[in-house]
């Protein structure tokens, strides 16, 4: 009021006053409405700020991890194998193991660190210890004190992520976990005054601008190691006047909250060091591995020195492709740090001297097993929301076996290469699929499903669905031996015409067109013959096989047509391989396991898959079907491994091939591994090869670089062996002329015995006779 | 001389051939494992159940190692070998591996304390090193049964069971087990069945 009434005798300025005062007012109320903006902006800013630092700062993509090699005398694994292992977890070969990541090599002796590693079953110690190998087997564990011990286990091989829509791949470390050296490099290099300073740093500033000034270009930033966080952090890449005026108030907001150890942790964790193809490499955590394939905290000098060096330009710097301008920008850093006393002369000499170390991109194992990892994912994908797998951190221990998978992927690559060689134009463009599993657990070791098996593409394993064709016999035969058939029951093999219910005529033929007459059993199923086969699934009809095909693991439907008995039925790999492993374990189902157990971040268990198990089939019958599942190896579609293979390693397995010949499928076990293998062209057109020339030199291959454990049948109590004439389905004595000791379930033995020239024999002629069935009040 | 070599001498000879074909794997063979011919391991240390020596040469298979009497060999009266048990009866008995008594040794003591899901895991550790290994069955069995699992605990001990040929002591643990397991489900009936079944080991 006071104002007004004071301004009131200048009234006589008045035009001139009142364009001067209206514009002083505006400005007056533009800035107050400029400070409460500003300050609601800042006040903002600020939560902003805190919210974003305090609360969940990074989006930690979920952790794929292949099995952890488990450590005891009497593992069987070759030294070789075992070094692949060590170079897939990055361990590094020295004279002397003096810290975790190193081994020792030497000849049937290896010396080995170990990291340790936080199962969610407890942690296993990081320790030195000595292995001793005998050829192929680990014989021996010592500790340092050359005590023995009893079991030992490595740290798992990380073979992928699933990463957010960003591709941003991360791992984080803690700042009291950094080699000290790394944080001294930052400091030296990106920003001197950083312990001094306030978010801001004029003094730097004015450095960057006289080392320009002379350099007569821009060299060199003013930005603090706060500002650069900023920019990383809350601030998108482009360059703007905004961006930079947010910048600074920031950059001293994010000061005056958190301490310099805060700050400089963040960055560590943040800031951008590379780019492997989408997948944006942040922090240096990542990038040790991505450079070097080793965990940061058992990096050198002059490795560390080149990282902290790469902030500047990734890819201008990128030792891949620079290798020149990398070192050079190394040297400089190591340079820095012995002029600012952080290294000695003597440390920064041998530093300068050497070379880069930089690991091949793509480690041997990011990226190698896409096919098992959709597996992983699908599953995971079905009980878990997707912004939890790849933002919260969590760690997934799975059964892969790299090892094995390394195996199935050259066995398929190598085979195909042959056969395309062999058959030229005939077999282009043949792709195939591989599914391995240990037959006693059910967990699914390796899965390739590409010729490539790097290649991220169609899963041929998982979603090519493909007519099986003989490898349904087995469930066939299985229903037969349930259903009171014997291992040498006759069986006809005549010419068959029937009408389908979709009125066309079903003519099955054999493989060579000829029908066979009179054969046992075994011997139907061991040849594949076709045309018993199906009067054989005829007699049981077709709802009896479909319900053993559900009852071995088979879930989708399955059209109740007789052509099902010789394989009309279209499944993929993985679903084979649920049928055999359920044949395999003796009639005991075992779903299929890629996954045990789901933790979170903070090693919490989230889920688990354990083992699981239900016996759908009487042991008897399922000794009986191995039975014939051996001969069909020893003499039947499949011989042909054994000229590969050892004779003592009683593969049980089928060959199958589809309608004209489109398919090559062959599924078998041996005692510790199952593998199913599909060989055939996307465009489904015909093979110039069976099961048994395609699909089985595969398997072969596989088994040949497995040398996996023999099958050794236990004879369930319900089973009795008898010698018998299996072409006439008599008994005889074993000296006989074709004689063959063949399992039968007790009671279901032919009764009636041959003389070795063939006559019936009566009962009273001959003691053992009479000795035998006596016996056999007791069996 | 060579003329000299007798009829009998020439026979022995071809038994011998014969015999010799037998004894090493025929292509023929189903090799089943006859664990019982085998001595029992000694029983590990700190294991829960450790193997009764008294009774296991008892139970002797009582039909000849199958194999398969090739047509060209057919008249000669050769007596069929039993397979050599050092050769085609391979080392199953897993009882001393070290790292499945340790793994045993840890789920027992984690058990003991209340803490089933870490048993569970250490056994299951043990599963992976030694599948056929039935005292590894008899100790899931006994924690899927503690965890309340009682449909999983039942089926762990018949693959057991099924495991366990030749081994009649094992089998009979395995079926006290099923017996518990079935009391603890209320199914008293099928205990007592499976209490039967051990009683004839």
């Amino acid at each position: 009021m006071t104002k007004k009434r004071k301004k009131a005798p200048a009234r006589g300025n008045r035009p001139k006053s009142n364009w001067f005062r209206a514009l002083v007012l505006f400005l007056l109320k533009l800035s107050l409405v400029c400070l409460v903006l500003g300050s609601v902006g800042l006040i903002y800013l600020d939560a902003q700020l805190r919210e974003k630092f305090e609360g969940k700062r990074w989006a930690i993509p979920a952790k794929v991890y292949a099995r952890p090699l488990e450590l005891y005398p009497g593992l069987p694994i070759s030294q070789e194998a075992f070094k692949a292992e060590l170079q897939g977890l990055g361990y590094k070969l020295v004279q002397r193991a003096d810290r975790p990541g190193s081994a020792v090599w030497g000849r049937g002796r290896v010396e080995l660190f170990t990291r340790g590693f936080d199962f969610p079953e407890g942690s296993e110690p990081s320790r030195l210890m000595t292995l001793r190998f005998d050829g192929s087997t680990l014989s021996s564990i010592s500790d340092r004190n050359g005590g023995s011990l009893a079991l030992a286990r490595l740290e798992p091989i990380l073979i992928g992520g699933i990463y957010p829509g960003d591709n941003e791949d991360r791992e984080l470390v803690r700042l009291e976990d950094v080699p000290p050296l790394l944080p001294e490099a930052l400091v030296a290099v990106e920003d001197r005054d950083f312990y001094q300073h306030f978010g801001i740093s004029f003094k730097g500033i004015a450095r960057a601008m006289w080392v320009n000034v002379r350099a007569g270009r821009f060299v060199q930033g003013g930005s603090t190691l706060t500002q650069q966080l900023i920019k990383n952090f809350y601030l998108t890449s482009e360059r703007s006047l905004a961006r930079k005026l947010l910048e600074l108030p920031m950059a001293i907001l994010l000061e005056l909250h958190y301490s310099k150890e805060e700050i400089l942790e963040a960055y560590l964790n943040e800031v951008y060091l590379g780019q492997d193809g989408a997948r944006a490499i942040h922090g240096f955590a990542q990038g040790a591995m991505f450079y070097f394939g080793r965990p940061l905290e058992e990096l050198d000098t002059h490795q560390l020195a080149l990282m902290a060096g790469l902030i500047k330009g990734p890819s201008f710097y990128d030792p891949r492709r620079h290798a020149e301008r990398a070192l050079a920008r190394r040297d400089l850093v190591l340079k820095l740090l012995q002029d600012q006393g952080y290294i000695s002369a003597g440390v920064y000499n041998s530093a300068v001297a050497q070379p880069l170390e930089v690991v091949e991109k793509g480690s041997r194992h990011k990226g190698a097993y896409p096919a098992y990892l959709d597996i992983v994912k699908r599953q995971l994908r079905r009980e878990y929301r997707e912004e939890d797998l790849n933002s919260e951190g969590v760690r997934v221990f799975t059964g892969l076996d790299p090892i094995v998978h390394n195996h199935a992927a050259q066995a398929l690559q190598t085979q195909l290469d042959a056969l395309q060689q062999r058959y030229g134009a005939k077999a282009d463009k043949l792709q195939g699929s591989v599914v391995v599993t240990d037959p006693q657990t059910g967990e699914v070791l390796a899965l390739v499903g590409d010729r490539n098996a790097r290649f991220a593409g169609f899963n041929r394993a998982l979603d090519a669905f493909r007519p099986i064709g003989s490898l349904v016999k087995p469930a066939l035969y299985l229903s037969a031996l349930e259903s009171g058939y014997t291992l040498t029951s006759s069986l006809q093999d005549r010419s068959l015409r029937l009408e389908q219910p979709d009125g066309s005529f079903w003519e099955p033929q054999n493989f060579d067109g000829k029908p066979k007459g009179e054969v046992p059993l075994y011997e139907a199923l061991s040849r594949s013959y076709n045309l018993s086969t199906a009067h054989l699934g005829l007699d049981l009809g077709v709802e009896k096989v479909i319900d053993t095909l559900q009852r071995l693991g088979v879930e989708r439907a399955i059209d109740p047509f007789p052509s099902l008995f010789l394989g009309a039925l279209a499944l993929s790999p993985v679903e084979v391989a649920q049928i055999y492993q359920t044949i395999a374990a003796n009639g005991f189902r075992m779903p299929l396991r890629a996954i045990r157990r789901v933790t979170d971040a903070n090693n919490r268990e989230l889920s688990r898959y354990p083992f699981k198990l239900e016996q759908i089939s009487d042991a008897g019958a399922v000794h009986l079907l191995h039975y014939a599942l051996q001969a069909v190896a020893r003499e039947g579609t499949a011989r042909s491994l054994y000229q590969q293979l050892p004779s003592n390693l009683n593969v049980s397995g089928k060959t199958g091939t589809s309608d004209q010949q489109r398919d090559s499928w062959f599924a078998g076990f041996t005692g510790n591994r199952l593998a199913v293998v599909w060989v055939g062209r996307d465009d489904n057109s015909a093979l110039p090869f069976t099961g048994s020339g395609g699909a089985l030199r595969v398997w072969t291959e596989l088994m040949r670089l497995e040398t996996p454990q023999p099958y050794i049948a236990l004879k369930p109590d319900t089973v009795d062996y008898a010698w018998v004439d299996p072409q006439r389905n008599l008994l005889t004595d074993p000296q006989c002329s074709g004689a063959r000791s063949v399992p039968f379930v007790r009671g279901t033995a032919p009764t009636q015995k041959l003389t070795c020239s063939g006559q019936l024999r009566s009962e009273s002629q001959s003691g053992g006779d009479l000795l035998d069935w006596f016996k056999g009040w007791f069996r | 001389m060579r003329r000299n070599l007798s009829p009998r001498a020439l026979t022995l000879l071809m038994g011998v051939l014969v015999l010799a074909g037998c004894a090493s794997p025929s292509p023929y063979v189903t090799p089943v494992e006859e664990r019982s011919l085998m001595p029992a391991a000694p029983p590990p240390a700190g294991t829960l159940m450790p193997v009764d020596q008294t009774d296991s040469v008892s139970v002797a298979p009582i039909y000849d190692a199958p194999s398969f009497t090739p047509s060209s060999q057919s008249q000669q009266p050769v007596p069929v070998a039993p397979a050599a048990p050092s050769e085609t009866l391979p080392k199953v008995q897993q009882g001393s591996n070290t790292a499945v008594v340790a793994l045993l040794g840890d789920a027992q003591q984690a058990a003991g304390r209340g803490d089933f899901a870490g048993a569970e895991s250490q056994v299951e550790r043990a599963l992976r090193i030694s599948p056929r290994d039935p005292q590894i069955y008899l100790q899931l069995a006994a924690v899927k049964r503690q965890k309340g699992e009682y449909l999983q605990a039942e089926q762990v001990a018949l693959r057991g069971i099924a495991l366990a040929a030749g081994l009649p002591d094992y089998k009979s643990k395995l079926w006290r087990e099923l017996a518990l397991i079935r009391t603890q489900a209320g199914d008293y009936a099928g205990a007592a069945q499976a209490e039967a079944e051990a009683e004839r080991f």
